[in-house]
């Protein structure tokens, strides 16, 4: 916001902004709240002290618990906004998304779910993570995306592991491809028309297949192991779309 | 000249599938010669793995500045770390260094090191491909892992692909969007004439649709619906039409659940060409029926 | 007074351009004595706000009025701020900066009296 009448309309803020956020134009200034990445640049360089913040809501945190006992928090972005990451962000530095489920309980295991693809959004999910779970599909598309998002985790410096889903629909690239990266396949789930359904029903995969309980048991317990026996883990889960 | 962009409120719902399939339905029907393709889902971009078109030119995209700390005149002082509000500036050893991914681009470092030792430096975020497919030239980009500004790029691919279509004369942009709401959406619908949302019969389905569809609205885009994997859930695929019908948006029809669809990317051919036979196939012919009729009905 | 119009080409005969942020290019006219000069748009490649940068950038040129095909909130607050008058002209392919100016002329161009669209960032304002 600026206070017009310590404005001079010197321009400064304007020129700073990388966003064109402010523009003068004569003896206006003015103020596009939608282009405004928060940097605080504008207000640090006014001359006249004439510029201050106001939040500008992009989303909405909220937080709750599952029947499961599991406590569950999501960040959602109102339509229109263009950026994710600060909500990203925002919930992950969140004190409410993490208090445990239970009173008096702690909680050691944090999931992250991060959104498709190998973007900025993806990014920030995966920074400060444990441990990076990769979800992919054996086919041509589950491999180009995987290959989006390896350099990442390298980079980050994360250990990663993948899970092949809907096995058998496609070829054996992907699992080639993990093998030469040194990527261990920790999972494999094959294609079978009734998990389709579950899923699409909003049913998890271990309530539709009791049978696959155990193999995720051991696949917590594997990358538990990876990481450091019994610290607090914080787990991304990235995948293409959709996987 | 038409732009139909194909959207969907989340990844894995088929889209691509559906926009090979299209380009497919178009280039040999009568809109054959006048089809130019863009794959604006830049995140992922597949349509390429489906078209296996012969890459006629690259070149490479620069995105968003970042800050860059000269560390022969940096002298620690650390101020460049207090006024970064997204976490760049990291500490190693007592020395400072901008971390470029979670660099925003915004130069509040520059402007306030005392010794003038950061500059902002424009980054390698990806490539721009033109390549000629069986269907039609397509347009399409790569980011390189970890980069933002996928908005500008897809602003670029379409700008590249309805710039082809005007210099050519061709009657059809068929645009294969990124899903979701957010900016490269957005970059992708804005200006379009037709937007086709892919919706799936699943619990978020409902709800991705209908964020999908406000965005639209919000730019007024004209909307229509088709509903893919439908007889996973008939229940919620007839309540996905019952909603649409309640905002006044067309639906186009139902493409079953198929695993020749899956065959089909693996083989690298859009469905309706390697199994024109199968149930999907019958289904996508219907629905590219009735979205054409639509095109050229808004012409 | 100069007028700006929005073009993807290299002079007065080259194709008029409909986009206002992200144009290739402006060639101002001097409607008086027809001289023109031909400016690259520095907002084309812009991450975001290129509606704003051409805004200001016409501005900067000294128009009095701008012909282009659409406007978006913040390139229509700005150039409404500056007192630039913008004129709408067709998207048709075959039309020429030009052939825009000779619209303009004749009175056949509408005035922008709103922001033709929502902007590309999604303002909701």
């Amino acid at each position: 916001m600026i206070d017009e009448t310590r404005c001079t309309r010197c321009g400064r803020c304007a020129e700073v902004c990388e966003y064109h956020a402010l523009a003068v134009v004569g003896l206006r200034v003015l103020v596009f709240p939608a282009l405004c990445h928060g940097c605080g640049s504008c207000l640090r360089v006014c001359p006249e002290g004439a510029i201050s913040e106001r939040q500008h809501g992009i989303g909405r945190l909220s937080t709750g618990v599952t029947a499961g006992g599991c406590r569950l928090s999501q960040g959602l972005m109102h339509v229109g906004e263009p950026m994710a990451t600060p909500i990203v962000r925002a919930l992950k530095r969140w004190p409410p998304a993490f208090a445990p489920a239970v009173p008096g309980i702690d909680c050691t295991l944090e999931i992250r779910d991060a959104p498709p693809g190998a973007s900025c959004p993806v990014v920030e999910t995966m920074r400060g993570a444990d441990y990076l779970l990769l979800v992919t599909e054996p086919t041509p598309f589950g491999l180009h995306d995987l290959r989006q998002v390896v350099p990442i985790a390298t980079e980050l410096g994360i250990p990663a592991g993948v899970v092949i889903n809907r096995e058998g629909i496609g070829d054996a690239a992907v699992a080639a491809y993990c093998e030469e990266a040194g990527l261990p396949v920790l999972m494999r789930i094959p294609m079978e028309r009734r998990f389709a359904e579950a899923i699409a029903a909003g049913r998890t995969l271990v309530e539709a297949a009791p049978e696959y309980g155990p193999a995720f048991r051991e696949l917590l317990a594997t990358i538990r192991a990876t990481v450091a026996p019994a610290a607090p883990v914080a787990l991304a889960a990235a995948g293409g779309g959709g996987r | 000249m038409k732009q139909l962009v194909v959207l969907s409120g989340k990844g894995g719902t088929g889209k691509t599938c559906l926009t090979a399939a299209f380009a497919h339905l178009a280039a040999t029907g009568p809109w054959a010669e006048q089809v130019v393709l863009a794959d604006a889902d830049v995140d992922a971009a597949n349509l390429e793995l489906m078209l296996r078109p012969r890459l006629l030119a690259a070149e490479e995209f620069q995105g968003g500045k970042v800050a860059r700390i000269d560390p022969a005149a940096c002298t620690a002082c650390g101020i460049c770390e207090t006024v970064c509000r997204f976490e760049a500036i990291v500490a190693h050893d007592g020395r400072f260094a901008v971390d470029p991914i979670a660099c925003e681009g915004c130069a509040a470092c520059v402007h306030h090191c005392p010794e003038g030792a950061i500059s902002m430096h424009p980054e390698l975020a990806g490539h721009l491909y033109h390549s000629e497919s069986r269907y039609g030239p397509l347009h399409h980009a790569g980011l390189l892992p970890g980069q933002e500004n996928s908005g500008k790029l897809v602003a670029l691919v379409r700008q590249r692909a309805r710039g082809q279509a005007l210099a050519e004369r061709r009657e059809l942009v068929l645009v294969d969007g990124p899903p979701g709401i957010g900016c490269p959406v957005i970059s992708a619908v804005t200006g379009a004439d037709l937007a086709l949302v892919v919706a799936e019969p699943s619990v978020s389905g409902a709800h991705d649709l209908n964020r999908t569809l406000d965005t639209l609205a919000h730019f007024r885009v004209r909307a229509l619906v088709a509903v893919n994997r439908a007889d996973l859930r008939p229940a919620a695929s007839d309540e996905i039409e019952a909603r649409c019908r309640e905002r006044g948006v067309a639906t186009v029809g139902r493409v079953p659940f198929d695993l020749a669809v899956a065959r089909a990317m693996v083989a690298g051919e859009p469905v309706t060409a390697n199994e024109p036979e199968a149930a999907a196939s019958r289904a996508l012919r219907e629905v590219w029926e009735r979205v054409s009729a639509v095109l050229r009905g808004a012409a | 007074m100069k007028v700006a119009i929005s073009t993807t080409g290299e002079g007065l005969e080259s194709p008029f351009d409909s986009r206002f942020g992200r144009t290739a290019a402006f060639c101002l006219v001097d409607r008086a004595s027809g001289e023109w000069t031909r400016h690259e748009n520095p907002a084309q490649a812009a991450a975001g706000g290129a509606g704003v940068e051409a805004a200001r950038f016409v501005v900067g040129l000294g128009a009095g009025a701008v012909i282009s095909g659409a406007y978006g909130p913040h390139a229509f607050a700005t150039l409404a701020a500056a007192g630039v008058e913008m004129y709408l002209a067709p998207a048709d392919p075959d039309l020429t900066v030009a052939g825009a100016l000779a619209l303009l002329q004749e009175g056949s161009l509408r005035r922008a009296e709103a922001a033709t669209h929502a902007g590309h960032h999604g303002s909701a304002s």
